[in-house]
């Protein structure tokens, strides 16, 4: 079973409009992925667990549905893989941490149900960073996630399985999570398509939350068409998250394709400066100079405060997760542990579960957010990054006022080594240099394939835009894809499944 | 409930809402069993806990009144304090390390108390591992220092006057049943914890 002699070829619209014509089984599609899947995990380790049974039987009855004559939803049979942050009916749910080990969530996230109202097959949960927190996925408690392109390299992070799923054609289309790079940057490394929609563009409920004024839901898939599509069906208003918009649902398929021609795209120098490797670079400004080809006018903008995001994102986002993983205590679900003191101690319980089933990264931004909410530190640390946060939302304003969207390059290296940057966290976070500013703003933002490295590692383009402004956006991506040559581009292993 | 008043001034810390979930159980009269609260994601809020609202702050106001029974001793704080105990006296012993100082670096003293805040409870050799990472983080971080910000606004998160809100009725829930089913220990209707008052 390789990818390209079965429908794993097929992209996200091409499986679902084939499906829907008759052409192809959903069951068949399922089986395929599944087959892919279950020989790459191995050396990729990009699934935590594999629904082998329930996607078959999914699939199966939407191909019964189909026979019938009935309608078919615009993701029909199209297999998806979801970042395991993300709850499942009745699939676990760790979010790559030890403490809600054997946590099987009895309800579906909104975007979930709304995939499976549009017909989507659900085919297994893929390995992250816990609690989304890393950018190599080497923070799992369940082992890291190797690059599909080179297996000794990091897939991205924090929804490494998820991109890994995607570039190696286990599944169309997988879900991850983006709270300040974390479906981008494994996007960028894996060569696929990521989108980080507007805050507020797609629902969160169910997705296990990590920083709640930064998270969002967004796809992977392999090509800009099949984000638009899956995109268009998780967008949208849903009264169980408050936070969700209700502004209408632009049509993002119809997007790609669109002329660029009297569009405008910003360049900033502060995404171009020190420790952006030069082969990067070279990729993107090419990309940029094809999209000046297609019509668009390309001109310099300013954001002064890029520098500062880092430092802002890292306080603010810890801030937020020290509360959010406080409901993590052995009460309610996953693990409980007493530690030395035995059963009887209920302040025990608290320290060791947490002691046990977080692992070092998670403690150390717990302790990191709780040191700047803390009485004496909170003016100093945690309102002064909020007050720079809104220089950062200026920044963007006011260059969005001259320009339609901003490209950039999503991460400033090609994927790097596993265990390179394992041993230092401040490195580790100064990789999100070019995602983390989109975040804090809560603009759309996504990566494209741009290129390849010399050493065959795939390259991203980042574009950011006006809030809401998704399409304009995809019209861009679909633009640069059109014109970069990699998007069929597959990594060896994909082609070359051991038995 | 009279010491809440001042708690949400600067946000919650992990350990806070923690200890919470046990000093509601006390309140409502149970012993053994936490009522069910929220589920394990937080779709919603930005950065509040679903876990009830903490019953003690650090800072408490010297006139405010004492915390009343143990549940208000975060994880770590000592020896189990006995169910005859009896009060405790105020902030002090609550906290059970002394108060951060203003401009004071990241230390063994400081990733203590902050671990004890964020019911966390920390080997030596994380102690030590700890606080050498959070002090180049924090050190790190400082550089926004040398932004004037005294004149701007702070962003808590964006667009918050285009968010709608649903209409304040009752509508199905899940069932207990499937919701208890994933707790590590259940009793009654309720989630068992080990017993902390008599």
């Amino acid at each position: 079973m390789t990818a390209t002699t079965t429908s794993l070829a097929f992209s996200v619209c091409e499986i679902a409009d084939r499906v829907r014509r008759g052409e192809l089984l959903a069951e068949n599609v399922t089986a395929a992925a599944l087959a892919q899947s279950a020989a790459l995990n191995g050396p990729l380790n990009a699934y935590l667990h594999l629904a082998q049974e329930p996607a078959l039987a999914a699939a199966r009855a939407i191909d019964a549905r189909r026979a019938r004559g009935e309608p078919l939803g615009p993701l029909a049979g199209v297999p998806i893989a979801v970042k395991d942050a993300i709850c499942v009916r009745g699939m676990p749910a760790t979010a790559g941490s030890k403490i809600l080990e054997g946590y099987v969530p009895p309800y579906d996230a909104t975007v979930i149900a709304r995939l499976r109202a549009a017909d989507a097959v659900f085919i297994g949960k893929t390995n992250m960073d816990e609690f989304a927190m890393g950018s190599s996925n080497e923070n799992s408690a369940y082992g890291p996630v190797h690059n599909p392109w080179d297996t000794a390299r990091a897939p991205g992070g924090s929804s490494g399985g998820s991109a890994a799923a995607v570039a190696a054609r286990m599944a169309a289309c997988a879900l991850g999570s983006d709270t300040g790079g974390s479906i981008r940057q494994p996007a960028s490394f894996s060569g696929t398509v990521g989108i980080k929609p507007t805050y507020g563009r797609v629902p969160r409920y169910g997705l296990i939350a990590f920083a709640s004024s930064l998270d969002q839901i967004g796809p992977f898939t392999t090509d800009v068409r099949g984000s638009a599509r899956v995109l268009g069906v998780m967008a949208g208003h849903d009264p169980h998250d408050s936070t969700s918009l209700d502004a209408p649902v632009a049509d993002y398929e119809g997007a790609c394709g669109r002329s660029l021609r009297g569009l405008s795209v910003g360049v900033s120098e502060e995404y171009f400066g020190a420790g952006l490797d030069p082969e990067v670079a070279a990729s993107v400004r090419g990309a940029i100079a094809r999209l000046e080809a297609d019509g668009c006018r390309v001109k310099p903008v300013a954001l002064p405060h890029t520098h500062y995001a880092v430092g802002t994102y890292y306080v603010v986002a810890t801030a937020e997760a020290s509360s959010n993983l406080a409901r993590f205590d052995g009460v309610r679900y996953g693990l409980r542990s007493f530690g030395e003191l035995g059963t009887g101690d209920l302040r025990a319980m608290y320290g060791a579960t947490r002691d046990r089933g977080f692992g070092a990264e998670v403690k150390r931004r717990i302790l990191l957010g709780t040191f700047v909410l803390s009485s004496g530190y909170y003016d100093a640390y945690y309102l002064k990054a909020q007050k720079v946060r809104t220089l950062v939302r200026r920044d963007f304003e006011k260059a969005f006022q001259e320009v339609d969207v901003i490209c950039s390059p999503t991460a400033p290296t090609p994927a790097f080594r596993l265990g390179e940057k394992v041993d230092d966290p401040l490195a580790m976070y100064l990789n999100d240099v070019y995602t983390l500013p989109a975040s804090l703003a809560g603009i759309p933002a996504m990566s494209v394939p741009c290129g390849m490295s010399g050493a065959g590692l795939p390259i991203g383009l980042h574009i950011m835009a006006r809030p809401l402004d998704e399409t304009t956006m995809l019209a861009v991506a679909a633009a640069c894809e059109a014109t970069a040559g990699v998007r069929d581009r597959l990594p060896a292993i994909a082609t070359h499944a051991p038995a | 409930m009279a010491m809440n008043r001042r708690a949400l001034r600067s946000g919650w810390s992990a350990g806070a809402a923690a200890v919470g979930s046990a000093a509601l159980a006390g309140l409502a009269g149970l012993c053994l069993v936490l009522p069910m609260t929220g589920a394990a994601c937080g779709g919603g809020g930005y950065g509040r806990p679903t876990l009830p609202p903490p019953e003690y702050e650090e800072d408490i106001a010297p006139d405010a009144e004492p915390p009343e029974g143990p549940a208000r001793v975060p994880p770590d704080a000592g020896p189990l304090v006995p169910p005859d105990a009896g009060p405790l006296e105020g902030p002090a012993h609550v906290l059970g390390s002394p108060r951060l100082m203003p401009g004071q670096k990241i230390d063994r003293s400081v990733v203590l108390h902050v671990a004890k805040l964020a019911a966390l409870s920390l080997s030596d050799s994380e102690v030590d591992r700890f606080s050498a990472e959070l002090g180049r983080i924090v050190g790190y971080v400082e550089q926004l220092d040398g932004l004037d910000t005294r004149d701007v606004p702070p962003t808590a998160h964006v667009q918050l006057d285009r968010l709608p809100v649903r209409p304040d009725e009752p509508v199905p829930c899940l069932s207990r049943d499937e919701v208890l089913a994933q707790a590590p220990a259940v009793e009654g209707d309720g989630f068992a914890v080990p017993a902390f008052v008599e």
